[in-house]
């Protein structure tokens, strides 16, 4: 994932206060797909079975099926929990890998491009040698050497996930510390942790909000890319990547095992990159994403 | 109202050649939103130069974008465009406006580099537009850049042509901008705020070669600018605006003589800054413009004006004729003469301050500078940006710093507020190199060209006026805030507000206040009005006057505006290329500078001012019709 393209606030932000902000159409469409996947992921463990509880009597059962509204995969678990389940821990997964990595990719961002010189150059080779690996080589690499579990997964993944609001933090701040109050700042005597915590932070905030909505469908994609090839979320976890992976043998007799868990993720990386579009317009930024 | 204004403008203008603009509205969304822009009509006649001046959002820009069809989207306008001899073009029909952009009229932006691709050679980027629309084959095009370029003054615009645009200086950019506004021959060509980032000979050049172009092609050329002093020497006619509206238009020389319009006459005192008694409180015009949902149903002058009755304020005034071909939207136009010396008085905002640092030896030297040296390394090799500045800065004083641009001033005032250290040399303020140091306020404070970049957008106005008062109770951090709003005329209630909810001069308080609670030693202005409106200006240097006197503080007046340097400053340094030129007591420096230079630098500024340009030509000595280029083109 690479940033191809910034814009950034507008002059004439609020120069027309008489019109009235509305929602952008993509942000509401995007919240309210959220708002279904929540209600469905925290809903799902009172309402319904366990999603690793395997009957072979009830196995294979087509959608619309009494008790199992979706189906039942070839050992019988029944799939609409499954989904469930899965919204759960790749919301936790995607969540915390954005969270680690604006905190890392912010902090890197904000000393490359305030400090500058060497030290900025150092850094952005970092960046540069980051985009360098192929992530998936990385992951495999890695799984296979430390192990699996959720905690390794969040930290494989959050390790080329920082690299973005690096790059975005540092291209602001090099813009935003030749503003004149950053200069009147020191010279009211604030340190440098201070320009940076109060004058210069708070310029990145609405970047790495839209950049953080848009990083979270990207990271699901990437959680459920491992579990399909095996290094991710294994069971008694559950995750889209493992069910579809499983589903995949038997395409051709149950369809709906693939077919609604990767109906869901789409839906909720869609509404990751509405969310991102809708906030870049409301908030007057543009970021375009794409993959390295 | 705008039936009554078809009396005072006859629409049959096609026998005298004129182009007609009727009843320009421009309004935001909804029909019965108040308008930003009410019924503004005026002609243009063909090989002249119109000026339309007013304050930031008198509409001087929405009107002329409303001609191009440019306004910014959520805008509607209303009116009517007639070029001289063809029929009535509905200005709510912006496609069509469009449509004649490029062909009929065209515009040259405030900043140059905004209308040339960087990527593109000058030669494709002026042929580019009329080749498309078909007005001329490659070849005719080719030789019309040549022509234009000449005609702006590059001996060899072979050389010009084949360059891109970052190969160009300011003054460069905005005359090949010019010829790219030209080049579809256009019948009206809007100049918005053309000349403002050049610097003054330079402008005078450059304006001069619009005079020039206008004449020889025909142009009906609209010139919006908040200068007017340049106006008044370069336009033949003059549109003056408020609040939406035109108060007074006529030609230039009959309005500057003698304005029909309260505002008018005001603008004008603002501006003659030389005419201005050195070191008394300057001239204002008190209060500021109001927003468009809160003009007054009568005149929106009326809560600034001092020759109000109670007729202006229940009934709007048209704009009619007057004296001389005037045309003035005031009840009293025909006092105006009268009661010309009421329309301003000098207004110096804010109350006192009580000042927190221990007495002071009035002699003290703050600032020391001697054989100072500064240089600049880019990509291995070292510019030499300063050298040789020396002088001594006493409490109290101020020095005003004038250049233009490449002077050093912008070092200058580095090396003193501590932000680079000197390379030669030796810069003491208060008797020590200045150091930023964490958790110490410097003793330099700086108010900056512009308010809005200064201040933190994201905390209030009080926060920032708080940042130098270090390790004060909170509660007496707080009262100390609200006096400091107070001695720069702001309401402290206002201090909770972020700094989007004030106007740029309002802005410009807060960031004086803030330098004030550093009680510092020497106050740095650097460029600190120029970015203002001219009435907001005065009010600024008045207060910095004031709060001198007060608070006794050094003052660098670092400035272009040689006539800003005439009111405040006791001595003056002229500085050029990073060389001191000539550093003389102001008294003795604007009575006749000792350098053929500073001579140049004075005429191409002065030689253009008002109320002195009127008395002149009362007695008949100079005409306000100065020469093309000004003799300052080199000194």
């Amino acid at each position: 994932m690479s940033v191809t393209s910034i814009r950034l606030p507008g002059r004439a932000r609020g120069a027309l206060s008489a019109r009235r902000r509305r929602w952008p159409t993509s942000l509401v469409v995007g919240v309210a797909i959220v708002v279904a996947a929540a209600v469905l992921a925290l809903l799902g463990p009172l309402l319904l079975p366990d999603p690793n509880h395997q009957d072979l009597l009830t196995a294979a059962l087509p959608p619309l099926s009494a008790g199992h509204p979706l189906g039942t995969d070839a050992l019988g678990r029944d799939v609409l929990a499954w989904i469930a389940s899965s919204i759960r821990i790749s919301a936790l997964v995607a969540v915390s890998v954005v969270t680690v990595a604006a905190l890392v990719g912010v902090a890197v961002g904000l000393l490359a491009g305030y400090v500058g010189g060497a030290f900025d150059a150092l850094l952005m080779r970092l960046v540069d040698l980051q985009l360098a690996i192929p992530p998936l080589l990385l992951f495999i690499c890695a799984a296979s050497v430390v192990g699996r579990s959720l905690l390794v997964i969040i930290v494989l993944l959050a390790i080329p996930s920082w690299v973005p609001y690096a790059r975005v933090v540092r291209t602001r701040v090099l813009v935003e510390r030749e503003r004149a109050s950053v200069a009147a700042a020191r010279l009211a005597g604030a340190s440098h942790l201070g320009v940076l915590v109060r004058e210069l932070l708070p310029a990145t905030r609405s970047l790495v909000i839209v950049l953080a909505s848009l990083q979270l469908g990207w990271i699901l994609l990437w959680e459920t890319a491992l579990s399909f090839v095996g290094i991710g979320v294994h069971p008694p976890s559950t995750s889209f990547g493992y069910m579809i992976a499983q589903g995949r043998d038997a395409l051709a007799q149950q369809w709906w095992v693939v077919a609604f868990p990767g109906l869901v993720l789409a839906l909720l990386v869609l509404a990751s990159n509405l969310i991102g579009d809708g906030l870049g317009e409301q908030l007057d930024v543009e970021v375009e994403v794409t993959d390295a | 109202m705008s039936a009554e204004q078809h009396d005072i403008a006859p629409p049959a203008v096609a026998a005298s050649g004129r182009h007609v603009v009727e009843n320009v509205t421009v309004r935001v969304g909804a029909a019965d939103a108040k308008p930003l822009v009410d019924g503004v009509s005026f002609t243009l006649a063909p090989g002249t130069i119109t000026g339309v001046v007013g304050e930031t959002g008198a509409g001087k820009t929405l009107t002329m974008r409303a001609l191009l069809g440019l306004l910014p989207a959520g805008l509607r306008a209303a009116g009517s465009l007639a070029l001289a001899g063809e029929g009535q073009l509905d200005l709510a029909d912006g496609d069509g406006l469009r449509a004649l952009l490029g062909r009929e009229t065209s515009c040259v932006l405030q900043n140059p580099h905004s209308m040339l691709d960087p990527l593109q050679r000058i030669a494709k980027q002026l042929r580019e537009g009329v080749v498309e629309r078909r007005l001329a084959t490659r070849a005719e095009a080719d030789a019309r850049a040549r022509e234009l370029l000449a005609a702006m003054g590059f001996a060899d615009p072979d050389a010009v042509l084949p360059l891109y645009p970052h190969q160009l200086s300011g003054g460069m950019a905005q005359r090949v901008a010019t010829a790219l506004g030209m080049m579809p021959r256009p019948r009206v060509l809007v100049l918005d705020e053309p000349t403002s980032a050049l610097d003054a000979h330079v402008r005078l050049e450059v304006l001069g070669l619009f005079r020039e172009l206008a004449r020889s092609s025909g142009t009906a050329v609209i010139l919006i600018s908040h200068d007017l002093g340049l106006v008044n020497r370069f336009c033949d006619e003059l549109i003056v605006m408020y609040a939406g509206t035109i108060v007074e238009r006529g030609e230039t020389a009959a309005v500057v003589a003698a304005p029909r319009h309260p505002y008018t006459a005001a603008l004008l005192d603002c501006s003659a800054t030389f005419d201005a008694a050195p070191g008394e409180p300057m001239a204002t015009v008190a209060g500021a413009p109001p927003p468009p949902a809160r003009r007054p149903d009568g005149c929106p002058y009326v809560p600034r004006c001092p020759l109000a009755i109670a007729r202006c304020h229940v009934e709007r005034p048209r704009l009619r004729d007057v004296a001389g071909g005037e045309q003035a939207a005031c009840h009293r136009a025909e006092e105006m003469e009268a009661e010309r010396e009421r329309v301003t008085g000098a207004v110096v905002l804010g109350a006192p301050l009580r000042t927190v640092s221990e007495p002071d030896d009035p002699d003290r030297v703050v600032v020391r500078v001697h054989e100072a040296a500064a240089d600049y390394r880019r990509q291995g090799t070292s510019f030499r940006a300063l050298e040789g500045v020396s002088f001594e800065l006493l409490r109290g004083r101020t020095l005003a710093v004038v250049g233009e641009s490449g002077a050093g001033k912008s070092t200058l005032v580095k090396l003193i507020a501590g932000f680079e250290q000197a390379s030669e040399g030796a810069v003491e303020v208060d008797g020590a190199p200045p150091r930023l140091r964490a958790g110490k306020v410097s003793p330099v404070q700086v108010v900056f060209q512009h308010p809005n970049e200064a201040l933190n957008p994201y905390v209030s106005v009080g926060r920032s006026v708080a940042a130098p008062l270090r390790g004060l109770p909170r509660e007496a951090r707080r009262a100390r805030v609200a006096e400091l709003l107070e001695s720069v005329g702001l309401d402290p209630a206002r201090a909770g507000a972020r700094p989007r909810a004030f106007s740029g001069g309002q802005l410009q308080r807060v960031v004086l206040a803030r330098a004030l609670a550093a009680s510092p030693s020497v106050l740095i202005c650097d460029e600190a009005t120029s970015a203002l409106d001219v009435s907001v200006q005065a009010q600024i240097a008045n207060l910095v006057m004031r709060l001198q006197a007060e608070q006794g503080f050094a003052c660098l007046l670092v400035t272009h505006d040689l006539g800003l340097a005439h009111v405040m400053a006791d001595d003056v340094l002229v500085l050029r290329t990073g060389r001191p030129v000539e550093l003389a007591p102001a008294r003795s420096f604007f009575a006749g500078p000792g350098t053929e230079y500073a001579r140049g630098l004075l005429a191409a500024t002065r030689d253009h001012q008002l109320r002195a340009a009127v008395r002149s030509d009362a007695a008949g000595t100079i005409a306000i019709d100065g020469p093309l280029v000004a003799e300052a083109a080199d000194g």
